[in-house]
């Protein structure tokens, strides 16, 4: 009896160090710096681990890590709309150590949508570089008689508040109420937990449109249950040559591109700034980044601290203006 | 049939490479690890894993993926029956009547037969997917927000029958899971409920310290009450193997779990949640001695185990097909899909058969290599039983925080994981059923949302919910429950039975 349980004993010791092992990539070294890095850098997304965003930062670290051989870690605190992880970073020593994969969203449009956040995006955060940007399409069902986002508009008219449509996030209610407003109609907005569902609903006729992520919005296109009508981006997609962009059918203030950048808490040293922003434009500038992002329907967003900072004060205007629109009452 | 043949021959053909055995392998060795440390969930060891899976062929990263999940899923049966410690929704019922099996000293049994019943399931799932992987799709399509509303519903009032004890206190204990489930931002308004501030409390309450705190470690309180002689736990070490009579009662079981895991798991999010306790409910409706269920019935553990796993493998239907997940480990099988530049859609069925059908034979090989490995480990297993107490519940205790911190990094998570041990002892001080409360709990927000995603869609109309077959049809089924429950007659059979 004893002894057996003395070797039990030692497989849970085991266990436990399987455990410690785990979690130990987690927590980065009690060193100072001298010269930067000289330990592991922790890097924040404020989305759940292997969820599309998520996927995302952790390709393009890993770009990074191969450029400057400096250890990247992946830390996701999810919640909030990605507020838990940009009150984290915004928090954290500046000392280079501590970094935010951020989304437009969560730092343009989050301090706007909740009132009362403990961080400011300016005034709390340095901006490294940005590294992509993605678009939504305007989608519908396959059996939709509508082929161009003219005849959507006009059959939507005739509805006469009785359409809806369905969005499965916040960039994508923003996205198609740009399109209401602008095409100065009356849509009543379905919400759903995921683009999947929201997706599947616009395929069965169960709600008129949406604005989807590309990647699913093709998937889905290529299955003969959607069509794409129109892309928010600046120009055509290259996996959609074929489709117009909002500004091509007259719908140009409908344009919306959601990136991605990198951030460092505010005070960081400019010097450390300079060199993150070069391993970031290195690692995304290469053909594999390149396609890597094509696949998922993003494109390569280089950017130097400064083009960042004024591509983030520009979405902040955009997003104060969507928020106007889509009348969110601030949380 | 000639289809069915070449679906699964060119699935084999597939998963049938040394690299690929080699990856399958691993998947489960290393779920089942994760899967038997209680509180170490496969989400987090996933997500770890996924960065490597960019230099593996699609097959082979979702064919190591999948195996984690199946390990995980597995081993998450064993720490429910040893120690009563769900790991995710799918095993808080194998917790009812397993751990109860382990107290008798038959955990070795109760293992077995989830290892085995599992197996049968996981066959016939796959058997299932070859023959009719494109008529299934379409049946799941037709279920759209009406149909989720009556799905839930249904599954609440079929809560209150699964509970032992008084129909009061199950109803109670359903509507105050329920409130908890309300917690976080709402769906449709986008507004925040009970969140006091508090920014973790802006998604809900998360699952894992919820069941974690309320079947495992307050059980590990209530035991501490007891003098050390009297402690009722699952110390007794019988035959590995199930007697005659265990196995006569499991064969019947496992067939219709395997049938109503199978059905619940092709309807996209939400099916695979109910699969498990849809069976428990069903055999302890149908037995002739629903008396023994909670106390250590071998119906109550083999069904629920073949539900889950048929259930896992359809749900295959709606992922590929869709891209909707049933559980958050599917959520990140879409997501390395998307590495791999694969979009979810009906196409891929047709577009890529080599990688729809070799996922679902790596499930099968998947389940028969988790038999190989798990069966020689049961003996294992259960000598873990004799690890003193004094040794095992810190341990235990230690694992849990560290699990349900790592699963959202925020130590908020193990205050919750406090709060929610205390109330579970609380709940077995008070008599009243934990599994009424997870099942509120975790069907209340699906139901809410659904509700509301209807009458927004009818314009306000509630006619939606009788004018479409399936829905009518399933509340009609919810409505003859409640006259069941209702009704005087069967109030005395029921609290004879119970």
């Amino acid at each position: 009896m004893m002894k057996s349980s003395n070797r039990d004993c030692g497989i849970i010791a085991a266990g436990i160090a399987v455990v410690a092992c785990v979690l130990s990539s987690a927590l980065p070294g009690p060193a100072f710096a001298q010269s930067y890095p000289d330990r592991p850098i922790k890097v924040t997304v404020g989305f759940p681990a292997g969820s599309g965003a998520d996927i995302l930062c952790r390709y393009v670290l890993e770009g990074m890590a191969r450029i400057s051989s400096a250890t990247f870690v992946v830390e996701n605190k999810p919640g909030a709309a990605g507020n838990i992880g940009s009150d984290a970073v915004a928090k954290a020593k500046p000392d280079g150590y501590a970094l935010l994969m951020g989304a437009s969203s969560t730092q343009a449009g989050n301090p706007q949508v909740y009132k009362d956040l403990p961080w400011h995006p300016v005034r709390n955060f340095e901006p490294v570089a940005s590294f992509a940007r993605l678009a939504y399409t305007l989608t519908v069902a396959s059996n939709n008689p509508a082929k161009t986002v003219a005849d959507l508009t006009q059959q939507l008219k005739a509805k006469a508040g009785k359409a809806t449509f369905g969005f499965g996030n916040t960039s994508s209610l923003a996205a198609a109420s740009l399109y209401t407003h602008e095409a100065g109609l009356t849509v009543t907005s379905v919400a759903y937990k995921s683009t999947p569902q929201a997706l599947s609903d616009v395929a069965e006729g169960q709600t008129d449109f949406m604005f989807s992520e590309p990647v699913l919005a093709i998937g889905q296109e290529k299955a003969g249950k959607v069509r794409n009508l129109a892309v928010t981006s600046q120009q055509r997609m290259i996996s959609l040559p074929n489709v117009p962009t909002m500004a091509e059918v007259g719908l140009g203030n409908a344009t919306m591109s959601p990136w991605w950048a990198i951030y460092a808490p505010a005070k960081t040293p400019p010097e450390i700034l300079a060199k993150l922003a070069d391993w970031a434009n290195k690692a995304t500038t290469t053909p594999e980044t390149a396609e890597f992002m094509l696949k998922q329907g993003m494109e390569p967003f280089p950017g130097t601290p400064e083009s960042t900072a004024k591509h983030l004060a520009a979405t902040i205007d955009e997003w104060g203006r969507i928020v106007k629109i889509v009348k969110i009452e601030p949380q | 049939m000639d289809e069915i043949f070449q679906n699964l021959a060119t699935g084999f053909g597939g998963a049938f490479t040394p690299v690929n055995l080699g990856l399958c392998l691993i998947g489960c060795l290393l779920g089942t690890l994760i899967g038997v440390l209680p509180g170490i969930g496969p989400i987090a060891t996933i997500a770890m894993l996924l960065p490597i899976t960019y230099g593996l062929s699609p097959l082979g990263a979702l064919i190591m993926l999948a195996g984690i999940y199946y390990g995980a899923q597995y081993g998450g049966s064993t720490t429910a029956v040893l120690v009563n410690l769900p790991g995710e929704s799918s095993s808080v019922v194998t917790c009812l009547d397993g751990y109860q099996m382990a107290k008798k000293g038959r955990a070795g049994s109760a293992l077995t037969i989830a290892a085995l019943g599992s197996l049968f399931a996981g066959c016939v799932g796959t058997l299932l997917l070859a023959a009719f992987a494109p008529i299934l799709a379409k049946f799941a399509e037709q279920f759209r927000s009406p149909e989720y509303f009556a799905l839930m519903l249904f599954g609440l009032i079929a809560a209150v029958v699964l509970a032992s004890g008084s129909v009061v206190k199950a109803i109670a204990m359903v509507v105050l899971g329920l409130l908890f489930g309300l917690v976080g931002t709402d769906v449709s308004s986008g507004v925040t409920r009970y969140g006091f501030g508090v920014p973790e409390l802006y998604d809900g309450i998360d699952f894992v310290p919820v069941a974690v705190g309320l079947f495992g470690l307050a059980e590990i309180m209530s035991n501490l009450d007891k003098r050390e002689e009297n402690r009722d736990l699952a110390s007794k070490v019988g035959s590995l193997w199930p007697t005659r009579e265990e196995t006569r009662r499991a064969i019947p079981a496992v067939l219709r779990g395997t049938v109503v895991g199978s059905l619940l798991g092709i309807l996209p999010g939400g099916g695979a949640v109910l699969s498990s306790f849809a069976a428990y409910t069903l055999e302890k409706k149908i037995s002739k001695h629903p008396e023994e269920f909670g106390k250590g019935a071998v119906e109550g553990v083999a069904a629920p185990e073949a539900a889950n796993n048929a259930g896992a493998q359809t749900s295959f239907i709606p992922l590929l097909t869709l891209g909707i997940p049933s559980t958050p480990v599917m959520a990140i099988m879409v997501g390395a899909m998307m590495i791999q530049g694969i979009a979810p859609g009906t196409a891929l069925i047709k577009e890529r058969p080599d990688l729809f059908w070799g996922i679902v034979a790596s499930m099968w090989i998947g389940n028969v290599m988790l038999v190989i490995i798990n069966l020689p480990l049961i003996g294992l297993w259960v000598k873990l039983l004799h690890v003193p107490y004094r040794i095992l519940f810190p341990i235990i205790l230690v694992l849990c925080c560290v699990g349900t911190y790592s699963t959202g990094n925020a130590t908020t998570l193990v205050v919750m994981l406090a709060i929610f041990s205390v109330l579970g002892y609380v709940f077995v001080k008070l008599g009243c059923e934990t599994a009424p409360f997870l099942l509120g709990f975790v069907l209340g927000p699906l139901m809410e949302e659904n509700l509301r995603r209807s009458m927004v869609i009818s314009f306000g109309d509630p006619l939606i919910f009788v004018q479409r077959p399936i829905s009518a049809t399933i509340l009609a089924m919810t409505f003859g429950l409640v006259l069941l429950i209702v009704l005087p007659q069967f109030r005395k059979t029921r609290e004879v039975a119970f």
